[in-house]
């Protein structure tokens, strides 16, 4: 099965990036590819997440440069610091991709978490869901993204020469799952919010754009993907019969935030495999 | 705004088409002819597919043959059946395969002729246009060329794509027209609606091929299709104040969306829609 190859553009040469989660998955294949295409880039993670400076040096191993910047997205003042922290290290802000985000509450990275939340356990519907979790998976995923892009956003006005963002939601964003309200609501949230800023922004030529996944094989995901049955059985449920890479969804946000996409904004992308297709 | 097909011509990179032919048709001027021209830039062999009679797209072929680059042109009615299937035959006798397909070809309504400002131009107000009154002939024609033509072109490639047995992408042109209907171009709008729930389904009929289908979907584009509004400055500055980005689309603008989802690097996306509008319908 062909993956993206290695690509021989440079679409982002002097530019500079701002990656939000991009300790792993896929913001951490979309900061390696960024410099590889000419970027420098500010990789963002938790503060205590080892792997964000390990994503730096992978990133500058493509001759660019990369600097790991720790920061809680649901804090407004971390967010404000990490865009100051593009202009300390490369001087400006150009693009950004805001991928942070949990699949519930109890979510950590890399792990196979007990709050695993796709067997449709009647305890994760809304109506008995703790609201600490709603409010833990709204506050990352959706509070996250708009403190990010406004943060960026403020950098790109002051600059006056436009940007590209790119948020990151799901196919989650428009088909329902029991028992996942939370992250449901989220990136049906990102996805109207990039339409709203996707207008509020376009006099300053900065586009907003939402790439939604389906299933992709990253630390997200690894409750489906460690269990070889399970992964089968949701390989079998989608039409191009294989889950997702990085790198996939990787590429789909290099071209929003590129100039070969300079007419597109407000739009969404899904880079799903065809799984919503006949849903 | 990204540079023009040709002047990139010159300059050569390794492109992501390499190896890879591509039918377009529609090919002939506007978006079908500058994503031939960008295809060609970045390795592809193309066949240019327009009507037999225009003679745009041998001049285009003889350009882009200028620059090194592999193409042929093919004259074809894509709303008749042995002419896609004649189109496809000769992608295949030229190049020896088809990996590539931009389904480009359409018209804005039944009296359309590509580069002419024509005197139907279906804008609202035009209550001639309306369906209580609308001729079925002009009905039946938008929908031969910019649904059936699309259908046709695609079952064309695919065949030959599915018998290669390696995979294949195809992109449909529609238009923002296929969610948002448009007062007296009911012909028009059904037809890019059309095209976008065909495109779901082929997407589905042929990802067991690794064929993929998806829509680029414009919104008014600086094309021959969209004369009627830009060579009327007072009417173009109104619709620019109208975009959110605040100008017409580039013919550029839809190739590279085209291109991107041609390539690898869309592996993953099938059975989707892409809108290179400028935002105009965002609120």
């Amino acid at each position: 099965m062909p993956l993206p190859p290695e690509t021989s553009l440079n679409r982002f040469g002097g530019k500079v990036a701002l990656v939000t989660g991009g300790a792993s998955g896929m913001g951490r294949e979309a900061s390696i590819r960024l410099v590889r295409e000419g970027a420098s880039v500010v990789v963002v993670g938790l503060p205590d997440d080892e792997r964000g400076a390990e994503t730096a040096s992978l990133a500058e191993a493509e001759g660019g440069r990369a600097v790991y910047v720790g920061a809680d997205v649901t804090k407004e003042s971390d967010c404000n610091a990490m865009a100051q922290a593009a202009l300390d290290h490369f001087g400006r802000l150009d693009l950004c991709i805001a991928a942070a985000g949990i699949s519930h509450a109890g979510y950590v990275s890399g792990e196979v978490t007990e709050g695993e939340p796709l067997l449709g356990g009647a305890q994760r519907y809304v109506i008995h869901k703790p609201v600490e979790y709603w409010e833990k998976v709204l506050a990352v995923n959706l509070t996250g993204v708009m403190l990010t892009n406004r943060a960026v956003a403020r950098v790109m006005i002051a600059q006056g020469d436009g940007g590209s963002i790119v948020n990151i939601s799901s196919g989650a964003a428009k088909a329902p799952i029991r028992g996942m309200a939370d992250y449901c609501v989220s990136k049906a949230g990102v996805w109207m919010m990039t339409r709203c800023l996707a207008l509020e922004l376009a006099p300053n030529e900065i586009r907003v754009n939402t790439v939604a996944p389906g299933l992709i094989d990253t630390p997200m995901t690894l409750a489906v993907t460690s269990d070889e049955e399970r992964r089968q059985r949701r390989i079998e449920s989608i039409p191009l019969s294989r889950l997702g890479e990085p790198a996939d969804i990787a590429e789909a946000a290099l071209f929003l935030l590129s100039d070969q996409s300079s007419y597109i904004t407000g739009q969404i992308l899904h880079p799903d495999g065809g799984i919503f297709v006949g849903s | 705004m990204a540079e023009s097909g040709m002047a990139r011509l010159q300059g050569r990179f390794e492109g992501r088409f390499q190896g890879k032919a591509a039918l377009v048709t529609g090919g002939a001027s506007g978006m079908g002819a500058e994503s031939s021209i960008r295809l060609a830039n970045e390795g592809a062999a193309v066949a240019v597919v327009g009507l037999p009679s225009d003679q745009r797209g041998p001049d285009l072929v003889a350009r882009i043959n200028d620059a090194g680059r592999q193409a042929i042109y093919v004259g074809a009615d894509v709303s008749r059946e042995a002419e896609c299937d004649a189109a496809a035959q000769a992608a295949v006798d030229a190049f020896g395969r088809i990996d590539l397909c931009i389904a480009a070809a359409g018209i804005l309504h039944a009296q359309y002729v590509s580069g002419e400002v024509s005197d139907d131009d279906p804008s609202p107000g035009n209550r001639n246009g309306h369906i209580i009154n609308k001729p079925i002939e002009y009905w039946e024609k938008v929908l031969s060329v910019n649904l059936t033509g699309v259908m046709l072109t695609n079952r064309a490639v695919a065949r030959h794509m599915m018998t290669q047995g390696d995979g294949g992408a195809i992109v449909n042109i529609s238009s923002g027209a296929a969610k948002i209907p448009m007062v007296g171009s009911a012909d028009y709008s059904v037809s890019k609606a059309g095209v976008w729930m065909l495109t779901r389904v082929l997407a589905l009929e042929l990802a067991p091929h690794t064929i993929r289908v998806n829509t680029v979907a414009p919104g008014v584009i600086d094309t021959p299709m969209a004369l009627g509004l830009s060579q009327d400055e007072q009417r173009r500055a109104a619709f620019e104040r109208y975009v959110p980005l605040g100008r017409l689309g580039e013919a550029g603008d839809i190739a590279e969306a085209c291109l991107y989802l041609l390539s690898d690097q869309a592996g993953y996306v099938t059975g989707q829609i892409l809108h290179p509008d400028g935002g105009i319908f965002t609120g």
